[in-house]
């Protein structure tokens, strides 16, 4: 079993590096901490940075996980290994750029790109967005999937996640307390399906709504409430059509024993309890 | 100290159908309808035998209950003292309002105020058509084309105090609470809504899903009124007034009343466009 602690960052391709930095500070509400040559990071929390934007084809996106010890990153690498994961050890410069100790990447069933990192750089500088959007944390991925009952099964199999409710076949998954860390979506291709930043509360996902509106940002979904986690919520477009939510209020599972994961429906009203409907193609049948 | 009122008890509207209003009260807005007669239909919103009346003669009036007989007695003496002119209501006109008695005065802005004794109270639960969360009566809104004018009268007449202000709009005390009336700088006179008060932010988010899926005009919100806390959307509807859910008050600032500036952010914190001249600051009064 693969322990991960939490997901970390993810990586970004871009064809407009200029365009995508303008959006994660002045409608994500992001923070720029860090550039180097055709990449720049953003920070969102304690962490050196939770988001890389680079010079590159828009398709290629990396989800970067946490794993506790070099010794359970060998053992996850011999593990995947042994599973056919073709697995790519991170050269020195490669770990520089990602500001991490050590790393693997690899390809999960699907096709997703998925780093597996080993102590990620915490920074004593506190985020401090140019807008006051609230955001208290990078908090979790969606990935796609077209074979849900497969990936869940290496995630929760081969990977020490949690089911902690299921919309459809769309399994919401926890790594530690936080309701679900990574949840895979139905769609054909490869990528990463959404990227969660949680914020304060309902003022600012309300207040959020209203700002991107009128920057004629295009909300998919929301304001909404998600019975399966209790969070508030908001998913709007960013660069190159990625699907970006803000929400609040998810609720933390600390009985693991006493949990039993529910099952909800696929259509609007298992993903919102106020009745907005998705216009997301991952959402949808 | 305590408030020289008991409640706000209802609001009477004139209205040229009572079929549509029938229709309105249950279909639309999920009150109860309580009782019917030739000339006039009665909601509930609580426990009050009737919130909101429809009626197809009169004016329009607002009903603050006092406790003791010898309070209206005091309020007659006080309003004609402030150079106002209450009448006693008729058995006729005390029976209609579901009341044992009371006085009746003009505000300046031509709304009728109803001071009465004894109002109806109803011995069983309000249960509504549709799951509105609405748990009261929470406010009525007051359009006035001489705010200073109903400031004067609310507060010297009928003995409110000043909560707040944002701009020149007034938000009037009279039971304790931050406010029951809310006086808005307007270039009409009359009647500008009704507030029912709801459980939480998922009822007033529901209830504007619940607008757009009937296409009812969103006229403010959803939003949240920085002076009194609450939480609210607000429809046009029956009478060409605001129809409004809204989620419990703040208590009143211990500090006495805050002058929030004229803008339409000391209306909703959250950002949210009105159609509404009254919402969006800027006012001249």
């Amino acid at each position: 079993m693969i322990e991960l602690k939490d997901v970390v960052y993810c990586r970004l391709g871009t064809r407009d590096l200029e365009g995508a930095e303008w959006y994660a500070v002045n409608i994500l509400g992001l923070e720029v901490s860090g550039r180097r040559p055709g990449a720049v990071y953003f920070k969102s929390d304690a962490r050196q940075h939770t988001l890389c934007y680079f010079d590159g084809d828009p398709a290629d996106q990396t989800t970067a996980f946490e794993i506790g010890s070099a010794a359970d990153l060998n053992r996850a690498g011999a593990t995947l290994d042994g599973l056919g994961h073709n697995i790519h050890y991170g050269t020195r410069e490669e770990c520089e750029l990602r500001h991490v100790a050590a790393f693997i990447g690899f390809n999960d069933p699907m096709g997703n790109r998925i780093e597996f990192v080993l102590r990620p750089d915490t920074t004593a500088r506190a985020y401090h967005g140019t807008r006051d959007a609230g955001i208290t944390g990078f908090s979790h991925v969606g990935l796609c999937s077209d074979n849900l009952e497969r990936d869940e099964l290496f995630w929760t199999q081969v990977c020490n996640a949690r089911v902690s409710d299921r919309i459809g076949d769309a399994p919401l998954m926890r790594l530690g307390t936080i309701h679900h860390s990574i949840a895979l979506f139905p769609y054909h291709k490869p990528g990463i399906q959404h990227i969660n930043h949680q914020v304060g509360g309902t003022d600012d996902i309300q207040r959020s709504f209203n700002f991107v509106v009128e920057n004629q940002v295009n909300v998919t979904f929301g304001p909404g409430r998600h019975p399966t986690s209790s969070a508030e919520f908001l998913y709007f477009t960013g660069p190159e059509g990625m699907t970006f939510e803000y929400s609040s209020g998810v609720v933390e599972i600390h009985d693991e024993p006493l949990w039993r994961n529910r099952q909800f429906h696929f259509e609007p009203k298992g993903f919102c309890k106020w009745g907005a409907a998705p216009n997301i193609a991952a959402f949808k049948d | 100290m305590s408030a020289p009122y008991r409640d706000l008890r209802y609001l009477r509207l004139p209205v040229p159908n009572l079929d549509a209003a029938v229709e309105f009260g249950s279909d639309i807005l999920g009150l109860k309808l309580e009782d019917r007669n030739d000339t006039a239909v009665y909601f509930r919103s609580d426990a009050r035998n009737h919130a909101l009346c429809y009626a197809l003669n009169g004016a329009a009036s607002v009903g603050i209950t006092v406790g003791e007989r010898a309070e209206l007695d005091a309020a007659f003496e006080r309003l004609t003292g402030a150079g106002f002119a209450p009448q006693w209501l008729s058995d006729e006109q005390a029976s209609a309002r579901q009341v044992k008695t009371g006085l009746t005065v003009a505000a300046p802005n031509g709304v009728m105020v109803d001071v009465i004794w004894r109002p109806l109270t109803s011995g069983w639960p309000f249960h509504g058509p549709r799951p509105t969360g609405i748990t009261e009566l929470q406010a009525v809104q007051l359009a006035c084309r001489d705010v200073q004018a109903d400031e004067a009268f609310w507060v010297d007449g009928i003995g409110g105090t000043v909560s707040d202000w944002a701009g020149q709009a007034v938000f009037v005390n009279i039971d304790g609470a931050h406010h029951r009336i809310a006086l808005y700088p307007s270039d009409q006179d009359g009647v500008l809504g009704i507030t029912f008060g709801v459980g939480d932010v998922d009822h007033v988010m529901r209830n504007w899903y619940f607008m757009q899926a009937r296409q009812l005009p969103v006229a403010h919100g959803p939003g949240h009124q920085p002076t009194s806390g609450s939480r609210f959307v607000s429809t046009k509807g029956l009478g060409d007034i605001l129809y409004t859910y809204a989620t419990p008050m703040e208590p009143v600032a211990p500090n006495g009343p805050r002058q929030f500036p004229d803008e339409s952010l000391s209306h909703c914190a959250w950002g949210s466009p009105s159609t509404m001249a009254e919402f969006n600051g800027g006012s001249k009064s």
